[in-house]
């Protein structure tokens, strides 16, 4: 099991959770406000 | 034609060095820019340049959007449907992001680790069991903030006989706990026995194919089949995502609602 | 030695036997879909993603047994 040598497990954990923390400020603070905007705008012109 | 060195189906799961961080007075190896950083950045690389494509383009107008906008809104939907589903409530809203950012990690992770001859992020046992053991903490973190000490009343289910309470709070507190493995460790086992079971298959009809022309022939049949193999693979690395999204909804269904 | 190795080829072959009853639970899943969808066919939409979702619970609990297998045969 190369993934289960203990030289790679810190390595591993520490990009992987930057990774995973990066990923989620990109969602929370960019994409899913985009994304917000652009049904708030719909919503807007189809039904106001 | 036949090959001399032994093929183990494990090295596509190789973790190579390839940016060493030295240092005279530290231990930086945990630094090491290593196979397994590379395919973290691409999964973060991939998701922001397909919400970057989304949002240039010549149809750059708000509303209606460019064709890789659909992308990009259907996994919301989808994702927001199943929050809402689970939860539901009036605080749904605030754990999107959340299971967003998990659902698209896993599942940008799993199609990238069925291109061949790429590296399967979600098949290292350790990063996986570390997301889902993390994930249990927090929601065990979440669950005591929100009620206090009532979040004990989880591990006794409604309409217990008293004479039965000692013996389910056992058992209760034991499946509890082992949430907090079984979450990954079905990601990562699903992942691993489908890319070995892949290498493996493919190996042994390679072995068919190159031994005479009659063979090579005959092995088409086989090969179709392995043809199928890959196909569910391609559902499985989605389900699976699916199902690593919709397990950490309910599981914080557990701990905000308690039942 | 040759007594070690035949032992984890006879033990990686014993695992897959767990798989027999992930297979039974898929096909549990799958009939129980058929069967709510023939009694009433407009909830189809409702109760494919459930079937999904069993498929892939169930279907882990037997790649678990074959992970045991291929961890003898590899890892060991």
């Amino acid at each position: 099991m190369p993934q289960l040598i203990p030289f790679f497990f810190l390595n591993q954990l520490f990009y992987g959770y930057l990774a995973l923390f990066a990923l989620l400020v990109l969602v929370s603070w960019v994409i899913l406000p985009y994304l917000l905007q652009l049904q708030i705008v719909r919503l807007l012109i189809t039904k106001l | 034609m036949t090959n001399n060195y032994i093929n183990s189906p494990l090295d596509q799961f190789i973790i190579n060095n390839l940016l060493e961080i030295n240092s005279p007075f530290l231990n930086l190896s945990t630094l090491n820019f290593s196979t397994f950083s590379l395919y973290t950045l691409f999964v973060v690389l991939v998701i922001s340049l397909t919400f970057i494509l989304s949002i240039g383009g010549e149809s750059n107008n708000l509303v209606k959007g460019s064709n890789w906008l659909i992308a990009i809104e259907a996994i919301f939907d989808t994702i927001l449907n199943m929050v809402k589903g689970q939860i539901g409530g009036s605080v749904y809203g605030r754990y999107v992001p959340l299971v967003y950012t998990l659902f698209t990690f896993i599942l940008v992770a799993n199609l990238i680790g069925m291109v061949p001859y790429n590296f399967a992020l979600s098949a290292s046992l350790i990063y996986i069991i570390g997301i889902s053991v993390s994930l249990w903490i927090g929601l065990t973190i979440l669950g005591l903030f929100l009620n206090k000490a009532v979040f004990f009343s989880l591990f006794v289910p409604s309409g217990t006989p008293l004479p039965l309470v000692p013996v389910l709070v056992l058992i209760e507190l034991l499946s509890y706990t082992a949430r907090a493995i079984s979450l990954g460790l079905r990601l990562a086992a699903n992942t691993l026995s489908g890319h070995l079971l892949m290498s493996i298959l493919g190996n042994l009809v390679k072995n068919l194919m190159s031994i005479n022309y009659f063979t090579f022939i005959f092995g088409l049949i086989p090969l179709a089949g392995i043809f199928a193999i890959v196909i569910l693979e391609f559902a499985i690395a989605c389900i699976q995502a699916y199902v690593f999204a919709i397990l950490t909804s309910s599981y914080l269904k557990d701990s905000i609602y308690l039942h | 030695m040759q007594l070690v190795l035949a032992a984890k080829y006879i033990g990686a072959a014993i695992a897959t036997i767990g798989l027999t009853g992930a297979g039974i639970g898929i096909a549990i899943v799958f009939a129980a879909l058929i069967n709510g969808t023939s009694r009433n066919p407009s909830l189809r939409n409702t109760l494919f993603p459930f079937a999904i979702l069993g498929f892939a619970l169930s279907e882990a609990t037997g790649l678990f047994c074959l992970m045991i297998s291929f961890l003898l045969l590899y890892g060991v």
